[in-house]
């Protein structure tokens, strides 16, 4: 809403001035598609900023197929939702971080851990659904082909909300893994770090939690230990620019707390808009989709100061992605070593290749 | 500006109701209002819990 009002205050888009009409579909796919169907057909939306899970998008993503409305997604971080060819259609974007470029980064983070600290045996603890499911097993498979030594000695899948993780905590403690990998995110992330310090999980092993890095979870954890390896999500000070710094705290105080990683995808989205709309000075779908196919903005987010909608695959790239380790007061994660996007670009295209992507 | 939907039958709805002749007479109406505002339509990603709220909702 941030960026939303910077377009209406400056004009809106092409003399338009925004109208948000939000509807809460709790998470669930068939209310998403049912609900997004309803938004353009009754509600005259002429564009869709879809925030479902990986679960709802798909669904979302065959009503604007069947609509032909022009829609953004700004949650599902499911590599396949962009990456399948069979999914893409003119008409719809992601303008989210994805799981394969997480995964890359983060593996060869964590192998270059693993073999300064000889960390062999591994586990994994992430949701048991396809975000989940499909960022674990990439990571995993660049864990493996960055460090070939590393074995995976223990799996856990608890259920999305799981209320209690103590079978979880004590099947891995039981199973001693030097390290280990998990995707848990915000809720579920927060009660497994509680749960687990209860067992002093932290000082048995090496924890990467892809998730960690952002202030949902970093400000929500009673205990938050030092020392545990993360990618970022939002942290004002990654990318460690006065832009990325000036926007956090113009989010802080108008919002009264911290951005999360789906604020800077949403605000982001709105830029794309935004400009996309200058472009072809129309707001007619077609045209904005056709702007939005290969555009370059400027962004407080992008790891250049840009972000690109990637053509080929209308997904957002070039945002800043990086991993560090926790400290418990801010700026919690103080030393994020970036991902290079040369080397993203490479693996990313070799995974397509094995996919049957490309 | 925000809006979130209210409880009754919309203006929309109502015209729909009403038949095509309505449609036609309201058609140019919608137009201009269209013209004005452009909606874009969401689902919110996510409410962020505090320590006092319970979990967070957010979804990925």
């Amino acid at each position: 809403m941030l960026e939303v009002e910077k377009v209406n205050a400056a004009g809106g888009l092409a003399g338009r001035q925004i109208e948000m009409v939000i509807r809460d579909s709790k998470g669930q796919p068939q209310e998403a598609a049912r609900i997004a169907r309803e938004l353009v057909n009754t509600d005259g939306c002429e564009m869709l900023l879809d925030g479902e899970a990986s679960s709802g998008s798909f669904a979302v993503h065959e009503v604007a197929r069947d609509l032909g409305v022009l829609c953004i997604h700004t949650c599902s971080e499911a590599s396949s939702l962009t990456a399948d060819p069979k999914q893409h259609i003119p008409n719809a974007f992601r303008c989210v971080r994805q799981g394969i470029h997480d995964s890359i980064v983060g593996a060869g983070y964590a192998a270059g851990i693993a073999k300064a600290k000889s960390l062999k045996k591994w586990a994994t603890c992430s949701p048991d659904y396809a975000y989940g499911r499909d960022t674990t097993g990439e990571f995993v498979l660049y864990l493996k082909k960055f460090a070939p030594d590393v074995e995976i000695i223990s799996e856990s899948w608890p259920k999305l909300f799981q209320p209690d993780y103590t079978e979880v905590v004590t099947k891995i403690l039981q199973a001693k893994p030097q390290a280990l990998y998990s995707c848990l995110w915000g809720g579920d992330l927060t009660s497994y770090i509680d749960q687990a310090n209860i067992y002093a999980m932290f000082n048995q092993m090496e924890v990467f939690a892809v998730n960690m890095a952002d202030y949902t979870a970093l400000t929500v954890v009673k205990n938050l230990p030092k020392g545990i390896h993360s990618g970022d999500r939002y942290i004002k000070t990654f990318p460690p620019t006065p832009e990325n710094a000036a926007w956090g705290d113009a989010y802080r105080a108008k919002y009264n707390e911290y951005p999360t990683n789906w604020s800077w995808q949403n605000a982001t989205a709105v830029m794309f808009l935004n400009e996309a709309v200058k472009k072809v000075n129309s707001t007619d779908g077609k045209k904005v989709a056709e702007a939005l196919t290969g555009l370059t903005i400027k962004c407080p987010f992008g790891a250049d100061g840009t972000v690109t909608m990637r053509a080929d695959d209308h997904t957002l790239v070039g945002y800043a992605i990086g991993w560090g380790t926790t400290i418990p007061q801010e700026p919690y994660v103080p030393d994020v070593k970036a991902g290079d996007w040369k080397t993203i670009f490479e693996l990313e295209a070799e995974w397509k290749k094995s996919k049957g992507y490309t | 500006m925000t809006r979130t939907r209210k409880p009754g039958i919309s203006r929309r709805s109502t015209l729909a109701l009403m038949g095509a002749g309505a449609m036609s007479f309201a058609a140019p109406w919608v137009a201009r209002a269209q013209a004005k505002t452009i909606k874009i339509g969401m689902r919110p990603f996510c409410r962020v819990a505090s320590r006092n709220s319970g979990r967070p909702r957010a979804m990925r």
